[in-house]
């Protein structure tokens, strides 16, 4: 797996959106706001940045080079005792 | 025999024994998603997205069950221009170009030229439109300008109402002259009007008029002594300028409606959209005389079903002959009978000669060819006439031509020592005419009997021909949308497409153990997610799911943060509500995996009961404050304790249903075949 990481969610975000617009998932081309937006989400990392899987995203050199292999997610919280 | 609606729609048990359906039942839920309906109905169910282009389309209960939603995922997208060889690892080969490649719609993704050159009858001007113009409508607006002018009066003593449509005139005794401007034309030119006209007195008459007043006429007049609907031709014997309509006898009184000036569009060239190497073969069919150009556009609207060759002498030649000469050929070809015609249809002559690829005689049962020599070559072909579009293929193998018909193999024609040639469309010899319509055709030089199914599915799809095999049903389609069928817009969805469960997995529906459509949830991310949050006081939740894998915790509902859910494991459940958590409480019975079940929770009076199929588990819980539910199948972000299985229905009550409870799974269960 490949991951960019960001700062922000909606930076992350905005990636997965150009990713969108680029395949042509339907909430593009439709123009309707309806349909399929991204190809992946973000998840929080353990850091409180945002790793974006881009494994089957098409990158430019610079990305290509920025990508990391895996992340460390943000923890679930402990689960409550009874 | 007796058809029922059920098993017209496929295996859509909706009702009771009763025949109820769930929502008639127990009306006012707050959520009900389902892959067959519960309401009675036919609801849009799911929203479904398929991997071989990420188109979407939505799908009702009935389409589920039909195969109609498989088929579509399953469709044959690459158009017949773009597909390429196969090769040990799949289409992954080289294009298959083809020699000459006809059609309206682009037969290449990469192609954005244009298909057809039009010539509209009304001046004769000419025009060129892509694939795109011809269905937006482009094509046939400009066929349809300019428009008639408003009517204009000379003379009549009443006159009122005027438009370019009509007018209401009366004279008793002087002449009156309603004139509309027309595009200006010569002695000889042909003008069509259709109008209806209501006659209170008089005999009107309608003619092409040298002015706009009082002038002469351009042409002999037709005259109207009733009230109808009239389609009325006038050959020009003068200059014009305008059509217009005189009172006829004294006193005239009429009103003339819904005027038009009826405008033909011809082609005079049908675009040659293959390349060779990447560069356009450029073998365009064309037509310069206007009286021989097949009709696209017929009365000011599009013809349905392709270029319209009347059999009279309508005819497309190509620029250069296609010799197919003695060697592999693949010519394939879609069709449809024009009203009223009971001859052959010959898509593609020679342009010199008795001289054709195919003929198919639908009334005489016989299929012929007639080759470069002369020879007539005649099979026998009971396909019977067809009354929606034909694909017609001719394949040349070695000495062995075959004729498919909708894909079907009809007849075979020993052409040994033969060999063919193309050069007309519509045209069988000198004075023989085809009369048909034709939408596409596209020739192939070479053997491409391992390439037919292919490309005759992808035509047979976007021509909507009924019994084409699918090329390739491996296709994988994912839900986008759980369309919420209460009523009140609660749709589940999931915009991310890797976290839409599956509905079809590589061409085959997903079902569960009883058989039935299902969706397959993998776990980790993927859920659906609600627009708006429920919040629930009492409430009770129907579902029926199949577990994959059961670890220590899965979630059935839960809020977008988390703070909420309802879960369970293998062997007890638990709630929380507004941060207070119960603790697992234990099952009478245990969730295993591999066998669909159906649960039900019911809160009413702040106790929680869980039922497994349909019986009561001993222990229930204390539960109160507000439950909030924005998530199915997961927890907010939690990936860990996430449904791996299937799921099928899933249906949430604001409401203590602990009345209608046994209905309910009752019909449930009559669907699944559960327990």
């Amino acid at each position: 797996m490949l991951y960019l990481i960001y700062d922000t969610k909606e930076a992350a975000i905005d990636r997965a959106d150009e990713e969108g617009k680029y395949i042509g998932f339907d909430y593009w081309i439709e123009d309707n706001g309806e349909g399929t937006r991204w190809l992946t989400y973000p998840n929080e990392t353990i850091d409180y940045k945002w790793a974006l899987d881009v494994t089957h995203y098409e990158l430019d050199s610079q990305e290509q080079a920025d990508t990391v292999p895996s992340y460390v997610p943000l923890p679930e919280p402990p689960e409550e005792a009874i | 025999m007796h058809i029922s609606l059920d098993s017209a729609l496929g295996r859509q048990r909706r009702l009771n024994s009763v025949g109820e359906s769930v929502f008639q039942i127990a009306p006012d839920a707050a959520a009900g998603y389902s892959l067959r309906s519960l309401t009675g109905g036919d609801p849009s169910v799911v929203r479904v997205r398929r991997e071989s282009d990420n188109g979407e389309r939505d799908f009702n209960a009935s389409g589920v069950s039909s195969g109609e939603l498989v088929n579509w995922v399953n469709q044959q997208i690459t158009p017949p221009l773009d597909l390429r060889e196969l090769t040990a690892t799949g289409r992954d080969g080289p294009i298959i170009e083809a020699a000459a490649a006809y059609s309206l719609r682009n037969l290449s993704d990469s192609y954005a030229g244009d298909v057809v050159e039009v010539r509209r009858s009304s001046d004769g001007a000419v025009r060129s439109f892509t694939a795109a113009e011809v269905t937006d409508g482009t094509l046939v607006t400009w066929v349809n300008t300019p428009t008639n002018g408003v009517f204009a009066n000379t003379g009549f003593e009443s006159f009122s109402g005027a438009s370019a449509s009509g007018f209401t005139a009366s004279n008793t005794s002087s002449t009156g002259f309603a004139v509309s401007d027309i595009l200006n034309g010569v002695n000889g030119d042909i003008v069509k009007v259709s109008f209806d006209i209501s006659v209170n007195g008089g005999s009107p008459a309608i003619s092409l008029r040298e002015a706009l007043g009082e002038g002469g006429s351009g042409s002999n007049p037709f005259i109207i002594t009733s009230s109808g609907s009239y389609t009325v031709t006038l050959t020009a014997n003068n200059n014009y300028v305008g059509v217009g309509f005189t009172e006829g006898d004294f006193p005239s009184e009429f009103t003339v409606s819904n005027f038009k000036v009826v405008v033909d569009g011809t082609v005079s060239k049908w675009y040659d959209q293959s390349t060779t190497s990447g560069v356009p073969n450029a073998n365009h069919a064309v037509q310069t005389d206007a009286a021989k150009q097949p009709k696209i556009v017929s009365g000011g609207a599009l013809v349905t079903g392709g270029l319209a060759f009347d059999g009279v002498n309508d005819r497309l030649s190509f620029a250069s002959s296609v010799a197919l000469s003695s060697n592999d050929f693949f010519v394939t070809s879609v069709l449809k009978v024009l009203e009223g015609d009971g001859d052959s249809i010959t898509p593609v002559g020679n342009a010199s000669g008795n001289r054709f690829l195919i003929s198919l005689d639908y009334d005489g049962n016989s299929a012929s060819m007639r080759a470069d020599d002369g020879s007539f070559l005649t099979e026998g072909f009971s396909a019977g006439e067809p009354t929606g579009n034909i694909l017609a293929t001719v394949q040349r193998v070695s000495n062995t031509v075959t004729l498919f018909h909708q894909s079907s193999n009809q007849t075979t024609f020993n052409a040994t020592g033969e060999s063919f040639t193309l050069g007309n469309l519509g045209q069988i010899y000198p004075t023989s005419y085809s009369k048909h319509l034709l939408s596409e055709i596209i020739v192939y030089r070479t053997d491409q009997s391992d390439n037919r199914t292919a490309l005759e599915a992808n035509i047979g799809e976007v021509y909507g021909i009924a019994g084409i095999p699918a090329y390739d049903n491996t296709v994988n389609g994912f839900v986008e949308t759980w369309y919420d069928q209460s009523g009140n817009g609660n749709d589940a969805t999931q915009l991310t497409a890797s976290n839409q469960p599956k509905i079809v997995d590589s061409g085959t529906l997903v079902t569960a153990t009883n058989g039935l459509p299902a969706m397959r949830v993998l776990g980790n991310t993927q859920s659906f997610g609600l627009s708006q949050n429920l919040s629930f006081s009492d409430f009770s939740a129907f579902y029926v799911v199949k577990h994959q894998a059961i670890g220590s915790s899965i979630s059935w509902l839960g809020d977008s943060g988390g703070g909420d859910y309802l879960r369970y494991s293998g062997g007890s459940y638990q709630i929380r509500a507004q941060g207070v958590q119960t603790a697992f409480i234990d099952f009478d019975t245990t969730i295993s995996t591999g066998d669909d079940y159906l649960l039900s929770a019911v809160r009413g009076s702040n106790t929680l009961k869980f039922f497994i199929d349909g019986s009561a588990q001993a222990n229930t819980v204390s539960s109160s404050g507000t439950f909030d539910v924005q998530k199915l199948f997961q927890r907010g972000g939690n990936t860990t304790q996430t449904l791996n299985g299937f799921a099928q229905e899933l249906i949430l009550y604001p409401s203590d249903q602990t009345a209608n409870r046994p209905a309910i799974e009752a019909n449930i269960n009559n669907q699944y075949d559960i327990y």
